[in-house]
């Protein structure tokens, strides 16, 4: 019908002052974006031990040789309280961690930020299928890391090298959350999409990158490219 | 002569402030007018147009070059709208209802319509009515479709664009 072959085309002028604004926004993303890609290669400051000591009393005063451990590995207290997260999950589901599943040899992970992070010796469960719903933070509220962090200090036998194993399961789950996500997107052509697939996605996508959590500079990268693509399609 | 596409795309991408805003000024009215039909009033639209440029630029890597470019920035803004959309309504469901049915009205008494008229006429729909009037009739999109991009029901946005048309078509007379 016409009238919505005319509404299609429509063309109505916007405010001239509309660009000027824009222009600069654009500019600023951009330059966020730079920056943030710049923090990740950089080191925290000095004060911020004191801030996560100061938030993790409970923690830090029954290990603090743990968590200063991870600081001094420029791990950010981000992505320690999600390792301690998913050490009070794992706990909880009693899955990937058990005594046999710690070594000495990986205490030898390189932790550093920046440094590529070596593959898990063996994933301790997959996820069943690439369709299911692999791992959800959707319960991990920032407002209960601190208990959980204490909960998952307090559990028997949890040490360092506990911390950095899951810290590589971190790692891998956010791995296999990107591929799960990339086979989530439509396909060229597609008139359709999951969107509550999306949705639930970009939350959990958000959540990791309101963490601060820094895997390496390219999976940093990929979650802030992955963020906003869903945020906008 | 002015830049096409495929300059504008990959000046854009070497961050080319003026190849920037050759894509603004190539595509703003455009944009802008589907920004209007879905807003309601020009702040609205305005607040959907900018934020909209914003994710167009920076998601233009994602940018296949196999379809239309317009098609892609138009999704784009159509899906900035609904998030606003979803931004003032949070929690309640502005869609939820019974799926009704109303008999068919004419649609060709809208092609007598002056543009500007129309436009109107649709910004002064309820904005449930509107986000699906807008996506079924302009967009194309199925009710299937709709109902997922809403999180709704199909049958709800069934019901919703019956009851747009009917008060559409109330307004026509209402005009005439």
């Amino acid at each position: 019908m016409e009238w919505q072959k005319k509404l299609y085309e429509q063309e109505m002028s916007p405010p001239a002052d509309l660009w000027p604004s824009l222009a600069k926004q654009i500019q600023q993303e951009q330059g966020r974006l730079t920056s943030r890609l710049q923090e990740a290669e950089a080191a925290p400051p000095s004060h911020v031990w004191l801030q996560i000591a100061k938030s993790l009393p409970a923690a830090a005063d029954r290990q603090p040789g743990i968590l200063r451990s991870l600081y001094r590995y420029s791990i950010p207290a981000a992505a320690a309280l999600l390792g301690l997260l998913l050490l009070k999950y794992a706990m909880l589901e009693g899955r990937f961690f058990s005594p046999a599943t710690t070594s000495l040899q990986r205490l030898r992970i390189p932790l550093r930020t920046g440094q590529p992070i070596a593959p898990a010796p063996k994933p301790l469960q997959e996820p069943a299928a690439r369709t299911a719903h692999p791992f959800s933070l959707h319960d991990a509220k920032p407002q209960h890391s601190r208990v959980l962090a204490r909960e998952a200090l307090s559990y028997p036998g949890s040490n360092y090298v506990e911390v950095c194993d899951v810290r590589q399961e971190v790692c891998r789950r956010i791995n296999y959350k990107l591929e799960y996500m990339a086979a989530c997107l439509p396909a060229q052509g597609a008139s359709s999409y999951p969107i509550a697939c999306r949705r639930e996605l970009l939350t959990w996508l958000e959540q990791i990158d309101k963490s601060n959590y820094i895997p390496a500079p390219g999976h940093l990268f990929d979650i802030v490219e992955l963020v906003s693509l869903l945020s906008s399609e | 002569m002015s830049a096409s596409d495929t300059d504008i795309i990959q000046g854009c991408l070497a961050n080319d402030i003026r190849m920037q805003e050759a894509l603004y000024q190539k595509y703003a009215a455009r944009m802008y007018a589907v920004c209007l039909r879905y807003a309601g009033n020009a702040e609205g639209a305005q607040d959907i147009l900018q934020e909209g440029f914003v994710k167009v630029f920076r998601n233009l890597s994602k940018f296949r070059a196999d379809g239309s470019f317009e098609g892609w920035m138009r999704r784009i803004f159509v899906n900035t709208a609904i998030e606003h959309h979803r931004r003032r309504h949070p929690l309640a469901d502005p869609f939820s209802e019974r799926e009704e049915q109303i008999e068919e009205g004419s649609w060709n008494a809208l092609d007598k319509l002056a543009l500007e008229d129309l436009m109107k006429m649709i910004q002064s729909l309820p904005e449930g009515y509107r986000t699906v009037f807008n996506l079924y009739t302009v967009e194309g999109y199925s009710h299937q479709e709709i109902g997922e991009m809403l999180g709704i029901q199909e049958g709800t946005s069934k019901s919703q664009f019956a009851r747009a048309r009917k008060a559409l078509l109330e307004r026509i007379k209402g005009h005439v």
